[in-house]
């Protein structure tokens, strides 16, 4: 029983390359960014296949590189961070209208990587840098406020991913968890998790298993799932996921090895399918299946036509 | 050091969005083979979205009609536990599940859309077969009844060939009476013995009289075949009565009376399991399972049904049905189902379907069942069942979750993952629910609330407000932060809406204000305030004032609304009531401290002012009238 694809063609209007282009919580707003320094938002209807064009946030000096969506429960609030050093903070203000909510500009380098926590933990993100540091922005009171990780990843920060605050491991209604983590991934080819400790940010775990950059880290969502997951993806064409065991170990698994460097990885809301995609312009989808190893359910080839149910009728 | 590699080209930018959608943006590379899409622009987004199966409505009447039996059975096994739900419960559920299969196969049939329906036709076949191994048949007892009924309800072609020959039957042309035989044959290979009998009676066309006995002699022999059923024979009973009437045949074969009668011949070696008819019958027969079916008819018929995988293997085997390596996924299916193996049944129909409908119901039933728990000799993963059981639902609750109109389905299957399993899955879903009206809203909220997901319903409620906020609707927004238990938003919207002054808010609204959890001063301003323009409408001045000069003492005047309560001053004015000293001074002093003249304008100011001077000397005038009559007394 074969879903069909269906394909919708958005042309942004930017004017460089996309690096960006992510769905709010609802899957009712894109939101794109460029090289050409502008991030342009569009409401979409996937159902139908509309989309219109809303507006164009200028305010970065040099190509943005990432996007977050708050949760709706905050409003709408768009992060995005770029070349320029700079973290911006947008908000929909009554009207329609969109403005710089807040900028940081605490990083000595390119901010690579912007990412929200879960919204059981109040309006706080991440963001990784170039210069090596990771910065945790809270907003408290009406404030915003600043921690920095100072010197998390040598040589530079790629990707920042938060831990689910709701654990499902041992409980069906999913408690909040007491300590709020995150993951990074970086240019000394570790994978970091960090740990809030007395308001500050410190080193939980370390995880050595790539051998050159790693570009993209994402922690899985535990709706679905008994176990906490996170995958990474690397320069070294890997992919692996890390298993968190009954001790607390996290136990590395190689997903696949890649024809080429692989950007992203991404997992659905529940946490039990994995995309990946790379250098060699292939998306893929791996699930684990009940053997217990990972498969590919769908690559690029089969996504580009629309599927049909299968016939079976000989037999 | 710079990241410089993000300008390289051939990079897919990923994002898997709430609605199980990737969006892949492919940048052009000129150099590479690889492409997706070789001809798309750098600054195109392509946005893959799966659509939902449930889109169709004939599947989702299905989904819905098979959530009813699976709640059902639920229910059902909740009720009995510990004990299991009786066998034949579970194959009545089975057979109900069958049964809006086959619907749904006429549903698609009578669209036209040959190929859905191929593919439900197919899931029921397997189906029943499963129903038939893990449910319906004992282990110890024949399967052919259940066997025999499987093969002629999937391969019984016999009404539709008998509907367009039945004008004919008296006259038939010899190519009318070649059809008529194939449908005796079939029927006959099937153990349909009785049926074929009934036709025989048209197929002496000459009205031969030798030829009318022999048809009579065949008829009297397919009408006596005895046939199994575990509910009125034992097998002991069974198996003599079986001898008996192949000893019949085979006398009268003997006895050359159905001599030169061809078919007759045929139909008489086939009912005595003779090798060379079997040889003979395979270019009459479609599929190996029939011809299978065959030989437990008159061969094997009490064969159990752990032996029907060895005598399936001889058939294809030696009969050349099938190379093994060549089977189609089905086949394997059947196969396994024919060893017990449901583990492996459940797997393969999982790959080869992808979709986890078939796997999900079948293992459920057998969950519920529990029965080969208990049988010996049978090597059932029966713990198994139960975990794949629960992935299943999982699977399938999930994506309901995610369609538009049958989420509330998907959470009756998630609620039955035990130990409160499905309910991350369902917290996590209902937050991404598009609740397009303030009915859908509620459907949300009281799913939430079932479940105790506190925190999911004040966000709920909380981007409800913001909408309604956005819409430009400010009361609606105002009772959805109220509902979210949200203070500073509560505020903000009362802020906006006393922005005019007027305070132009519904009687029902502010009513239902008052009993809300006051959460922000505004609040009870607001329903304070109700309270005061009630007793101006019910020219209650006295309490009205003292309401008002309530509001004063206590600070709960927004500032910007205080040149707007003020003019209310000029509505005291009544010979009749005059106000306690207190309250005339504490009127006084919000005019003259909180009121700007400039803002009410000076003769207006003045009038106020005049008015409380009025009341005050009025005041006087009577406490000193009545200190006068005092004195006079």
């Amino acid at each position: 029983m074969s879903s069909t694809i269906a394909v919708t063609t958005i042309d942004t209007g930017h004017e460089d390359m996309i690096h960006d282009a992510q769905m709010d919580f609802l899957g009712t707003k894109l939101a794109t960014c460029s090289c050409d320094k502008s991030i342009r938002l569009f409401d979409v209807n996937l159902t139908t296949g509309s989309q219109n064009f809303v507006t164009d946030l200028k305010g970065h000096e040099g190509p943005v590189w990432q996007l977050a969506w708050a949760h709706p429960r905050f409003g709408n609030l768009l992060a995005s961070c770029s070349y320029d050093r700079r973290v911006i903070i947008w908000k929909e203000r009554e009207g329609g209208k969109w403005e710089n909510e807040h900028t940081y500009d605490g990083h000595d380098s390119s901010v690579n990587s912007v990412c929200w926590a879960p919204p059981e933990w109040g309006l706080m993100l991440a963001c990784g840098s170039s210069d090596s540091s990771i910065t945790v922005i809270s907003c408290i009171e009406n404030r915003w406020v600043h921690t920095k990780i100072a010197n998390a990843h040598t040589l530079g920060c790629n990707a920042v991913s938060w831990a689910p605050a709701a654990s499902s491991v041992g409980s069906g209604s999913g408690d909040v968890q007491p300590v709020r983590k995150f993951v990074s991934g970086g240019c000394d080819n570790l994978v970091k998790i960090w740990k809030e400790e007395n308001e500050q940010w410190v080193e939980d775990v370390k995880l050595e298993g790539h051998s050159d950059w790693v570009r993209d880290v994402a922690w899985a969502p535990s709706a679905g799932t008994t176990r906490m997951k996170i995958a990474s993806s690397s320069q070294d064409r890997r992919v692996i996921i890390w298993n968190n065991t009954e001790d607390g170990a996290w136990v590395p698994e190689a997903l696949h090895v890649f024809e080429d460097v692989v950007w992203h990885v991404s997992w659905n809301f529940v946490g039990d399918v994995l995309a990946v995609s790379g250098g060699d312009n292939q998306v893929s989808l791996w699930k684990k299946q009940e053997s217990g190893n990972w498969e590919c359910i769908s690559d690029s080839a089969k996504t580009q036509q629309q599927q049909q149910p299968q016939d079976h009728r000989t037999l | 050091m710079e990241v410089e590699t993000k300008s390289n080209y051939g990079k897919v930018i990923l994002d898997y969005g709430p609605s199980g959608l990737v969006i892949a943006s492919v940048n052009k590379d000129s150099n590479s083979t690889a492409s997706v899409n070789k001809d798309s622009n750098s600054t195109e987004l392509r946005v893959l979205h799966a659509l939902h199966l449930a889109d169709n409505p004939f599947i989702k009447h299905f989904m819905i009609s098979s959530s009813e039996i699976f709640c059902k059975l639920q229910e059902e096994a909740n009720k009995l536990f510990p004990n299991t739900v009786p066998q034949s419960t579970v194959a009545s559920y089975s057979r109900k599940y069958r049964g809006i299969l086959r619907e749904l196969v006429a549903s698609f049939e009578e669209a036209r859309d040959s190929s859905s329906a191929s593919l439900y036709y197919n899931l029921e076949f397997v189906w029943h077969f499963c129903e038939i191994m893990f449910i319906s048949s004992n282990p110890e007892l024949p399967v052919l009844p259940y066997y025999s009924e499987w093969i002629h309800l999937n391969f019984d072609d016999s009404k539709v060939v008998v509907s367009h020959l039945e004008d004919e039957l008296s006259e038939m042309d010899s190519e009318n009476a070649k059809k008529m035989w194939g449908v005796i044959f079939k029927l006959v290979f099937h153990g349909k013995t009785k049926e074929a009998a009934s036709y025989l009676s048209h197929m002496n066309p000459t009205n031969s009289p030798v030829v009318e006995e022999q048809i009579a002699s065949m008829s009297e022999l397919m009408r006596k075949r005895p046939v199994y059923h575990p509910t009125l024979h034992s097998v002991t009973n069974y198996e003599r009565a079986w001898s008996a009437w192949k000893e019949e045949v085979e006398l009268r074969m003997s006895h050359r009376i159905f001599f030169g009668h061809e078919e007759l011949l045929f139909i008489c070696k086939i009912m005595l399991g003779d090798d060379a008819a079997f040889e003979n019958a395979k270019d009459k027969i479609d599929s190996w399972y029939e011809y299978l079916g065959m030989t437990l008819t008159y061969k094997y018929p009490t064969a159990r049904p752990g032996s029907l995988k060895g005598h399936a293997k001889l058939v294809i085997e030696e009969f050349g049905f099938h190379d093994p390596a060549n089977m189609v996924p089905m086949e394997r299916v059947l196969l396994e189902a024919m060893d017990y193996n449901i583990v492996s049944v459940l797997r393969d129909m999982q790959l080869h379907w992808n979709y986890p409908w078939f796997t999900l119901h079948f293992a459920d039933l057998v969950y519920c069942n529990g029965r080969f728990s208990s049988l010996k000799d049978i090597e059932l993963e029966s713990s198994s069942v139960g975990l794949l059981r629960d992935e299943f639902i999982l699977d399938h609750g999930t994506t309901l979750m995610q369609h538009a109109t049958m989420w509330q389905v998907g959470v009756r299957y998630l609620e039955s993952i035990p130990d409160r399993g499905g309910w991350p899955v369902i917290k996590e879903c209902i937050q991404r629910k598009k609740a397009l009206t303030d009915f859908d809203t509620h459907k949300i909220i009281s799913v939430a609330e079932r479940f105790g997901f506190s925190g999911e319903i004040h966000g709920i409620c909380r981007e409800r407000a913001l909408m309604k906020l956005k819409q430009g609707q400010k009361q609606d927004a105002l009772l959805w932060s109220i509902k979210a238990g949200d203070g500073p938003l509560t505020t903000h919207i009362l802020d906006i809406l006393l922005v005019d002054g007027t305070c132009d808010i519904e009687q029902s609204l502010l009513e239902s204000l008052r009993n809300a959890l006051p959460c922000a001063d505004r609040l009870l301003f607001l329903t304070g305030f109700c309270d005061f323009r009630k007793m101006m409408d019910r020219k209650d001045l006295r309490g009205a004032v003292s309401q008002l000069c309530h509001l004063i003492k206590e600070n709960l005047i927004p500032t910007r609304m205080a040149d707007k309560i003020a003019l209310n001053i000029q509505h005291f004015k009544d010979r009749n009531t005059t106000f306690e000293d207190w309250q005339v001074s504490t009127l006084m002093e919000f005019l003259h401290t909180r009121v700007n003249p400039s803002e009410v304008g000076d003769d207006m100011f003045q009038k106020l002012n005049s008015v409380l001077l009025c009341n005050r000397a009025e005041g006087i005038v009577k406490s000193l009238n009545s200190a006068k009559i005092k004195l006079v007394k």
